[in-house]
């Protein structure tokens, strides 16, 4: 009977997050599974008929010349993005926490290009890059950095930084803010207890503070690398994935091969590909967040 | 492993798989149900005539820029009114995105089996929406001889396998546009523009040597055939398509490679971001005195029809035999195959063509001599240039399934001649491979 009664809990506790579980199956696995389904379909807006193409798809986009390439920009953009932005954002919140005076200002202007339109920061940006009339190199020539035109976005060799520079702008904001909140409860004892006992700020940084923002940066983690994975808006109105495929990226070149070559199955393909690889970048981040959860006893 | 670990397992999996699914990447995934195949093939009802019973609405797609903005979205209300009141019992319900948007948003409705009754459609895309069967034949619903009244290269465009299956709408070139100002500056004469890619060399070269302007606005454009308006003053075509559909790449020839050399003997004198740079920020550019000279569209008007700086002329010919010619697309208007009502709604394309809505409906040159003559720009003289270069105006690739395709593979390699260093034989060889390699799957 009391073993009757504990299995009984147990599903009780399980029937509590069915309805979450089921409305994620269905709004969010659907297309996953639909998307899934059509990779393996030759499925082009030239051709009336809709046939069965095995994995012809996932042959044609891996041994696609351009593949190697935009896996590599892919891996770049996300990688430095967010390890960019991790820092920078953290430091900044930290900074800010510390910070006397003006907090609640600088939390405001901190937090402004995240409140920008994505499309609306990349028309910025590009216009400022602008090698011969945006302000970049106009100021950067009249402080004596350079005395020619630099090629922020025509130059392959710095497209990308460039790209990932103005997603450093747009997206840190959010770093900022979610540290920013974490750090309102912060172990104030502990630290206070360091302090006492002789213990520097790195010291605290690395010994408190870090392990207590941890779980929070493992969830910011996970969201801003499939974030900034996925990011199409930026790259493609500040330069289309150009100059030479130097910023084309899997979103890209995915929405390039449904909407400007008008082939859906390859596009799909591409687009498992994709998951599989965001897949893999949030491993590490999932493992910390399990073991988080661990050391809480909620596992 | 424990029940509970493996439902928080299973939950994370689906969060990062439903995350991914939202972004960029996913986006495509959530592209509407393909298209029964039969269902696009399925032949058109007959024509009616009769009223309908019931209340028959039919939608027309469009970009807003024309369907939903002044000074044009009057004339497509008066449209409607017009075939409202010679169609009793048909509606009309106008429907746009902005043109960004629009071009994908009209591929996802050809995707999904689910397009508009009438719609505009862009020439490069009407091969592909011919052959998947999704457009009205139209020739089974408008009288002999209606197609004569357009122009024969504009109405090219919209045939396929022999079947007209769109009705053209609009049609437009690119012209020399150069700044007399600069070119007095330069030592140039101000009434003489280049007549030739030679001749545009050293007038470009010169200015910027002169002057503190860049000599020539390359557009490159994003992903288009770069400078393609000048590859169209030669005899060039990077594509044979044979009786039998074949094609086959000539890019091999001496225009082609003519062209690249162009290209890079004109490189020191375009201002560099032209890798990035498309036509609209070029016009807007030549409108603040940056280029000596530029090749432009009609866009350029917008931004310097205050001015009197400028000079309007053909577009410099590969040499001095070679004909006239100019980049050249537009628009036409087309009929879903599966529309209810197909005979009100190839009415309703044709009002929208007419003569007396064509040019009151767009900003570019309506598709007809007729539409011409009652339009604006018959009697303004800052567009008698467009009217005389407009017949010689084309696009540089024969009507294919794959000329979104091609058009990257050029863009790509005509790039990697101009700022990846690659040869012109190279090139060309690479584009020919390239080439080949799309039109074979």
């Amino acid at each position: 009977m009391k073993g009757s009664l504990g299995s009984l809990r147990k599903l009780g506790v399980y029937l509590y997050v069915l309805p979450a579980a089921l409305i994620m199956l269905v709004m969010l696995g659907y297309p996953i599974i639909y998307n899934f389904v059509i990779s393996f379909f030759n499925w082009t807006l030239r051709d009336p008929e809709i046939t069965f193409h095995g994995f012809t798809n996932y042959i044609r986009v891996l041994t696609d010349h351009r593949f190697p390439m935009i896996v590599t920009n892919t891996v770049v953009w996300t990688v430095l993005g967010v390890v960019l932005q991790m820092v920078i954002g953290i430091a900044l919140a930290l900074f800010v926490d510390s910070m006397r005076r003006g907090k609640k200002y600088m939390r405001t202007i901190a937090l402004l290009p995240w409140l920008i339109p994505g499309v609306v920061t990349a028309l910025m940006w590009r216009f400022m890059f602008q090698a011969d009339v945006g302000i970049i190199n106009s100021v950067l020539m009249s402080i004596g950095v350079t005395d020619r035109n630099i090629l922020f976005l025509a130059d392959p060799n710095i497209s990308m930084f460039s790209v990932i520079f103005v997603n450093l702008w747009r997206a840190t904001p959010f770093w900022f803010l979610m540290i920013t909140a974490a750090l309102q409860s912060k172990p104030i004892d502990q630290i206070e207890a360091a302090t006492l006992d002789g213990a520097r700020y790195p010291t605290i940084l690395r010994h408190v503070l870090l392990p207590y923002l941890s779980p929070v940066i493992a969830t910011t983690g996970v969201l801003t690398t499939i974030w900034t994975l996925n990011y199409f808006d930026l790259i493609w109105v500040m330069t289309r994935g150009g100059p030479l495929d130097s910023t084309s990226t899997l979103p890209v070149y995915t929405f390039r091969l449904a909407f400007e070559f008008n082939d859906f199955g390859r596009s799909a393909a591409l687009a498992v590909v994709s998951l599989i690889l965001v897949s893999i970048m949030c491993i590490p981040y999932i493992i910390k967040i399990f073991s988080n959860l661990k050391e809480r006893g909620a596992l | 492993m424990n029940l509970k670990k493996l439902l928080a397992l299973l939950l994370a999996l689906v969060l990062v798989a439903g995350l991914a699914a939202c972004g960029g990447g996913g986006e495509t995934a959530t592209t509407p149900a393909p298209a029964d195949p039969g269902e696009t093939g399925t032949p058109a009802p007959a024509p009616q005539d009769d009223p309908p019973a019931q209340i028959i609405t039919l939608t027309y797609y469009g970009f807003s820029e024309w369907t939903d903005s002044d000074p044009f979205r009057a004339v497509y209300e008066e449209a409607v009114a017009k075939f409202e009141a010679e169609n009793p019992g048909y509606r009309i319900e106008l429907q746009s995105d902005p043109w960004g948007d629009w071009e994908m948003q009209y591929r996802a409705m050809f995707a999904a089996g689910n397009p508009a009754d009438i719609f505009i459609v862009n020439n490069p895309d009407f091969p592909v929406f011919a052959n998947s069967g999704a457009l009205l034949n139209l020739d089974d619903f408008v009288e002999p001889g209606y197609f004569n009244q357009f122009f024969p290269g504009v109405l090219d465009f919209y045939t396929w396998q022999g079947n007209t299956m769109a009705i053209p709408f609009t049609t437009d070139c690119r012209i020399l546009w150069w700044n007399r100002d600069i070119f007095e500056e330069a030592g140039l004469d101000p009434d003489v523009p280049p007549a030739t890619w030679d001749e545009l060399i050293a007038f470009a070269n010169q200015i910027t040597e002169n002057t503190g302007s860049h000599g020539f606005g390359m557009d490159l454009g994003l992903t288009e055939f770069p400078a393609q308006a000048l590859f169209n003053a030669s005899t060039g075509s990077v594509l044979d398509v044979a009786a039998d559909g074949s094609i086959t790449p000539t890019v091999d020839t001496p225009e082609f490679r003519a062209y690249l050399q162009m290209l890079l003997d004109l490189q020191p004198t375009f201002q560099p971001d032209f890798a990035v740079t498309n036509h609209h920020d070029v016009a807007r550019l030549f409108a603040a005195g940056q280029f000596g000279m530029i090749i432009g569209n009609t866009l350029v008007e917008t931004d310097v029809y205050d001015h009197d700086f400028w000079g309007q002329g053909f577009v410099p010919r590969m040499n001095a035999t070679a004909p006239h010619g100019s980049f050249g697309g537009g628009f036409g208007i087309a009929v879903s195959a599966n529309t209810a009502a197909p005979e009100a709604a190839v009415r309703f394309a044709q009002i929208l063509t007419s003569a007396e809505f064509n040019s009151r409906l767009i900003s570019d040159f309506p598709a007809s001599e007729a539409g011409i003559a009652v339009s604006d720009f018959a009697a303004d003289p800052n567009f008698a240039v467009y009217l005389e270069v407009l017949p010689h105006a084309r696009q540089a690739q024969p009507k294919t399934l794959f000329y979104a395709e091609i058009e990257a593979a050029i863009h790509e390699v005509v790039a990697a001649v101009l700022i990846g260093g690659m040869d012109i034989d190279t090139a060309v060889e690479e584009l020919t491979n390239r080439i080949t390699a799309v039109v074979n799957g």
